[in-house]
C-alpha cells in the first residue's frame, strides 16, 4: 500500500540502544525567524533566522524493559545521538539532551514513561547514530501489591499508583562564528516530583492526619518496584528530604478510601534509581 | 492625513535606501522661559543652537556598509520619511553581533543644516537576502591569549566621533562642523576575561572580526580594534552563567 509505513517497520534509538515499548513517538524541527520587515521596503518579503534550531523528540513507552538505558541518561554532560527509522528513511540527531522524564506505576498494569528530547546541532537523515545489537527484552510488570513505600521508618505495600517526574533545564551556549552550541549547560538544582496513591488503613489515616495538622512533612522516601514474575527484580527510588506538597482525600460508598500524596524534592545529583 | 505604515516610510542617506529596522528623527530647540521681575513671563529663548539628530538601526545586505565609510570629515544628505536634511555628520557608528543573531548595524547622524519638507511616503524595492549572522561571522585573531575568550557570544563594535559645531553670531546654521576625536571600541562578552587587567593600563588588545553571511561571504568592512584594553568585567548571577567582557579602545584621531 502507497504511503502507508507499518509500526513493525519502525525503530526508535537512543544513545546506540534500540527503545522497546514505544507507543507513540514525535520529532520535530523548529527554526525560528522574524520576517524582512524594512522601513520602506516592498520587496520580495522573506523570513530571517534570527536563534539557532533546536530538534524535539518526545516518545512514549511501555515499559517492557527497565528504563535504566534512559535514567543514565538523565544528567549527561555529553549529549547523546539517536533517531528513528522508519520505511528505511531516518530521522537523526547528533546531540540530544533529556529535558523531562517521566514514569508511572499502578498495581497489575504495564508501566508507562515519558521522555522529551531537546537536540541541538545537526537533525536529518544524513547524521550517523550508533546502533548497538543489543535489544532491551526483560519484561518489568509490578504485581499488586508489588509496589511499597517506606517513609517514617514503616513500610506499606498498600500503594496504588507511584509516578516521578523531573524536568532538566538545558541551555545551549552559541558562541559567535558557531553554528553548533560551544556548550549545553545543565541548570541545577534539579526538582524531582513524585507522587504516591495509597489505600488508606488505620496507620496511613493517623500518619497522614499528622502530616496535615503540621503542614510541611519532609522525609527521606524510599519506594520499591518488585516485578510480577521476580520479586528479586526491583527499582528503588530513594528521596532525600522530599517535602509534601499537596495531598488529596477520596473516599466511596464502596470503601475505597484514598490518599493521594504529592512531594517535591530538589537535588544537584542524579535521581537515585536503582535497577536491582 | 493618514498614518504612514512602515513599508511607506523610507530612510536613505547619500540618495541610497537603508534596510532600516528602526529610526528617529529628533530635534530640540533648547528654549528656556525668560522672566522679569515679579515673575512674569517675557519670553522664551533658546539658550543654545538647535540640535537635530537622525538615528537608525539597520542591517545590510552588500560586501560594504557605505555609512561605516562616513566617519571621515565631510557631511552628507538623507531624507527619513520624505522629509530632507542636509549638513549632517555621523556621530555614532556601532555594530551589533550576537550568536545567530543577524548582524545589526546602528548609525547616529547630527545635523547641523535643520530639515525641510513634509512627510511623504515612499518605498524600494530589491533583494534583501543574504545578511550577515552571528553564527557564521568569522573571528580572525580570537582565542584565549589575544583577548582571554574562547567563546564570545557577543560582539560591540563602536565609533564615535566628535563634531563640534563653528556658530557665528547672526547665523542660525554653524559656519563650519569641526572633525574632532575619533574613537573605536570593541567589547566582547563571553565566558572569561583576559589575565586581569594592570594598574600602568597600558594592556594591548587586537581584534579582527568579519561579518559573514549564511554562504560564509563577508559583509560589511572587516571590523578592527588595535588598541589598549579599557576595560574588564566578570559578573554572575544566581542560575547564571560567569559573563566575562573586555574593552579594547584605539584613538585614531
Amino acid at each position: 500500500m502507497k504511503g502507508f509505513v507499518h509500526n513493525a517497520e519502525q525503530s526508535f534509538y537512543i544513545n546506540g540502544l534500540q527503545m522497546s515499548g514505544v507507543s507513540s513517538l514525535d520529532a520535530s524541527y523548529s527554526i525560528p525567524a522574524e520576517e524582512n520587515n524594512f522601513l520602506g521596503y516592498v520587496g520580495p518579503a522573506d523570513l530571517i533566522q534570527n536563534a539557532p534550531g533546536v530538534g524535539n523528540f518526545s516518545f512514549q513507552r511501555v515499559m517492557m524493559s527497565s528504563d535504566e538505558p534512559i535514567t543514565e541518561l538523565l544528567l549527561m554532560e555529553e549529549g547523546f545521538d539517536g533517531g528513528v527509522e522508519f520505511n528505511s528513511q531516518e530521522i537523526n540527531f547528533q546531540s540530544g539532551y533529556i529535558n523531562s522524564y517521566e514514569c508511572s506505576f499502578s498495581v497489575d498494569s504495564l508501566p508507562q514513561s515519558t521522555v522529551s528530547i531537546s537536540a541541538y546541532g545537526e537533525v536529518g537523515p544524513f547524521v550517523v547514530k550508533q546502533k548497538n545489537p543489543v535489544n532491551q527484552r526483560e519484561l518489568f510488570t509490578p504485581t499488586s501489591s508489588g509496589i511499597s513505600i517506606d517513609f517514617d521508618g514503616r513500610e506499606t505495600n498498600r500503594v496504588l499508583s507511584f509516578s516521578f517526574s523531573m524536568n532538566l533545564d538545558h541551555s545551549p551556549v552559541y558562541k559567535i562564528g558557531s553554528i553548533f552550541p560551544c556548550e549545553v549547560v545543565l541548570g541545577t538544582p534539579i526538582r524531582q516530583n513524585f507522587s504516591i496513591e495509597i489505600e488508606v488503613d488505620d496507620y496511613q489515616t493517623r500518619s497522614v492526619y499528622d502530616y496535615m495538622k503540621t503542614g510541611i512533612h519532609f522525609e527521606d522516601i524510599k519506594v520499591i518496584l518488585r516485578d510480577q514474575c521476580s520479586q528479586d527484580r526491583q527499582i528503588e527510588y530513594n528521596f532525600n528530604d522530599a517535602h509534601l506538597l499537596s495531598e488529596q482525600f477520596s473516599t466511596d460508598a464502596d470503601n475505597n478510601t484514598k490518599v493521594k500524596l504529592n512531594y517535591s524534592t530538589v537535588s544537584r545529583h542524579k535521581p537515585s534509581i536503582i535497577y536491582r | 492625513m493618514k498614518y504612514i505604515r512602515h513599508q511607506e516610510c523610507e530612510v536613505e542617506i547619500n540618495q541610497q535606501k537603508i534596510f532600516a529596522k528602526s529610526a528617529r528623527l529628533s530635534a530640540s530647540s533648547n528654549s528656556t522661559e525668560e522672566r522679569v521681575y515679579g515673575g512674569e513671563l517675557r519670553y522664551y529663548a533658546a539658550s543654545s543652537p538647535l540640535s537635530a539628530s537622525v538615528d537608525f538601526n539597520y542591517y545590510i545586505t552588500g560586501k560594504e556598509d557605505f555609512i561605516g565609510n562616513l566617519t571621515g570629515d565631510f557631511s552628507c544628505s538623507g531624507r527619513f520619511c520624505g522629509i530632507e536634511f542636509s549638513g549632517a555628520y555621523l556621530s555614532n557608528y556601532s555594530i551589533k553581533i550576537e550568536a545567530y543573531k543577524p548582524v545589526e548595524f546602528n548609525a547616529s547622524f547630527s545635523i547641523y543644516s535643520g530639515y525641510r519638507g513634509l512627510t511623504q511616503t515612499g518605498s524600494f524595492g530589491g533583494a534583501s537576502t543574504g545578511l550577515p549572522n552571528g553564527a557564521y561571522t568569522e573571528l580572525l585573531n580570537f582565542n584565549q591569549n589575544s583577548i582571554g575568550i574562547d567563546f564570545p557570544q557577543t560582539i560591540n563594535y563602536d565609533v564615535e566621533c566628535e563634531r563640534t559645531p563653528n556658530y557665528v553670531i547672526g547665523s542660525e546654521f554653524p559656519e563650519d562642523v569641526r572633525y574632532g576625536t575619533v574613537r573605536r571600541k570593541m567589547s566582547v562578552g563571553g565566558e572569561n576575561i583576559g589575565s586581569v587587567i594592570n594598574f600602568s593600563g597600558r594592556d594591548f588588545g587586537e581584534i579582527t572580526v568579519s561579518p559573514r553571511n549564511i554562504d560564509y561571504a563577508a559583509r560589511g568592512q572587516t571590523l578592527k580594534c588595535k588598541g589598549i584594553i579599557n576595560s574588564q568585567n566578570l559578573s554572575i548571577s544566581s542560575n547564571g552563567l560567569l559573563a566575562g567582557s573586555v574593552e579594547v579602545m584605539e584613538s585614531l584621531r
